[in-house]
């Protein structure tokens, strides 16, 4: 009994989140009970909760990861970040950079950046995980409402942070 | 707008008749008194629930084209009412405004509706937020500057752009039932012909998917007896640019948004998917009621409005099967909506005039009703 009750509280935090998925370049741990599309719209991964048990998460929660190409020598983490963080306000209104965070995940550097935005009619709340993978930068994008972001924070993170870079598939279209 | 809820037996008692509620496109329910006011004329019947709106687009040339349009228009508006018009985007041609005090705002709006007192909602077009007269869709900034005109000081406070995608209920008082549910969506980032798709500055890779869940959201919320999606792309067209996924035949050699499929993506994860009634749109500049297609449920109806100003022959006129559709004449749409049914009335200038009989009462080209 007490070996079980030790190796559940071991798994606990496990639990939390689902298997790795691994994409076109990319594999990331989706929070438990999440559902994802790839291709749709050239993403190559979208993600959030199911509609049937969580219609709230569905309509307000959104992790997507992109795969860029990049040309190291004329870019490099932080001058990537700059861009995505000019990507992003080009498309929102109110644009606030409320952190930028400097990782390092497993021997590759990562920038984690904390923004606040609106767009169309939404107020939202992101944490964008950017990796350098050598030859390319992966991106790992989670959205939410501001009070539904405050609340989740930890299981966001948790997402994005485990992006990692895979092997590549030849390109769909 | 302030528009005049004044109960029927207000207006018994002033000696007016309930006839001026409906010249002024009023369609807010009206509850009577179950009590007769003694010496007052018997009760009117409950008015039925009704939205008339316009729709029209691709306008935005502060030229003759426009200006014709827009008086006849008004005409209409004063003959058949109109609570609102809707506008399918490239508001301003050939590169937006560049502030909200931009010289077209008057030339290519305000001027040419001046007698359209009613609400216009807009939708933003590749042409909104461009650099370069091809409308590459390059510089959102400029379709911000819309959005911003809906609050500033010198608007005469018709335009109604409150963000650059956004919802909106008819009738517009916020008491009534909701009879239609308006999905405002901004295509053109989905839809661009950039010059550098792999530029991550015009990144649609993230404002897609979050519109997307936005929109499905929304739809799948809907408590209105219709859903109408209005943007300036098409999901199909007969038109030039011909239908999303081979906009201009681009689909052979696809990058980025140039050939419209994230943009379709958008609609078939969403309007699609979901069953969505109307979709109204712009981009090919002339006039289209395109039947249902598999692609899109078999129930979508697909209503083009893009002759506003200056005009273009089809592209591939049996491209999608059509209920009508008409080329190289200036024109718009007006629509009459109850509970249960949704008629669409397609008005084509003649010499840059709206067409009516010797009575003088508009002749339309087409005319549809989809019931429910």
């Amino acid at each position: 009994m007490k070996y079980l009750l030790t190796l559940a509280v071991l798994l606990l935090p496990l639990s939390a989140f689902a298997a790795r998925l691994v994409g076109d370049g990319f594999s990331i741990e989706l929070p438990q009970g999440w559902e994802s599309r790839q291709g749709v719209m050239d993403v190559p991964l979208m993600a959030r909760p199911p509609q049937a048990s969580d219609a709230e998460g569905w309509g307000q929660d959104l992790l997507t990861v992109t795969v860029e190409k990049a040309d190291k020598r004329r870019t490099c983490l932080e001058g990537f970040t700059q861009r995505k963080l000019k990507e992003f306000a080009y498309h929102a209104s109110q644009f606030e950079k409320l952190e930028e965070l400097p990782l390092e995940l497993q021997g590759r550097v990562a920038t984690l950046l904390t923004l606040r935005y609106r767009e169309g009619p939404r107020e939202l709340m992101a944490y964008v995980l950017i990796l350098d993978a050598g030859n390319r930068f992966l991106t790992a994008t989670v959205t939410s409402s501001p009070a539904r972001f405050e609340f989740q924070r930890a299981k966001f993170r948790s997402a994005v942070e485990s992006l990692r870079p895979a092997s590549t598939r030849s390109k769909k279209r | 707008m302030n528009r005049l809820y004044t109960p029927i037996s207000t207006l018994a008692v002033l000696g007016l008749s309930a006839g001026l509620l409906t010249a002024c496109g009023d369609s807010a329910p009206i509850s009577l008194p179950t009590t007769p006011v003694p010496g007052t004329p018997a009760p009117t019947p409950i008015a039925t629930p009704k939205v008339r709106f316009i729709a029209f687009g691709d306008a935005g040339r502060g030229n003759e084209n426009q200006n014709a349009v827009g008086a006849a228009m008004a005409q209409l508006c004063k003959l058949k009412g109109c609570d609102f018009g809707i506008e399918t985007g490239d508001n301003f041609y050939e590169v937006g405004v560049t502030s909200v005090t931009d010289t077209q705002w008057q030339t290519a709006f305000e001027l040419p509706y001046k007698d359209l007192n009613i609400p216009i909602y807009p939708a933003l077009g590749n042409h909104d937020n461009a650099d370069t007269d091809v409308g590459e869709g390059a510089n959102n900034a400029k379709g911000n500057f819309q959005v911003d005109y809906t609050t500033s000081p010198g608007s005469s406070g018709k335009w109604k752009m409150p963000a650059r995608y956004h919802a909106f209920t008819a009738p517009l008082s916020a008491a009534a039932t909701p009879l239609i549910e308006f999905f405002v969506l901004d295509s053109s980032p989905l839809a661009a012909t950039l010059p550098n798709p792999a530029e991550t500055e015009y990144n649609y890779l993230t404002y897609g998917p979050t519109q997307l869940q936005w929109f499905q959201t929304a739809l799948m919320a809907s408590k209105a007896k219709w859903t109408v999606a209005f943007s300036h792309h098409p999901y199909i067209s007969n038109g030039e640019h011909g239908n999303a996924g081979n906009f201009d035949g681009a689909g052979m050699f696809p990058v980025g948004t140039t050939d419209g499929q994230p943009w379709k993506d958008l609609m078939d994860e969403s309007a699609c998917a979901m069953g969505l009634d109307f979709h109204i749109f712009g981009h090919d500049h002339d006039l289209e009621w395109l039947k249902p297609v598999a692609s899109c449920n078999a129930k979508t109806e697909f209503i083009l409005s893009g002759a506003g100003s200056d005009v273009r022959a089809f592209g591939d006129a049996t491209l999608n099967p059509a209920y009508f559709q008409q080329d190289l004449a200036q024109g718009f749409f007006w629509f009459e909506v109850t509970a249960t049914s949704f008629t669409g009335e397609m008005h084509v200038l003649k010499d840059l005039k709206l067409q009516v009989d010797a009575a003088g009462q508009p002749m339309p080209m087409f005319t549809r009703t989809v019931t429910k």
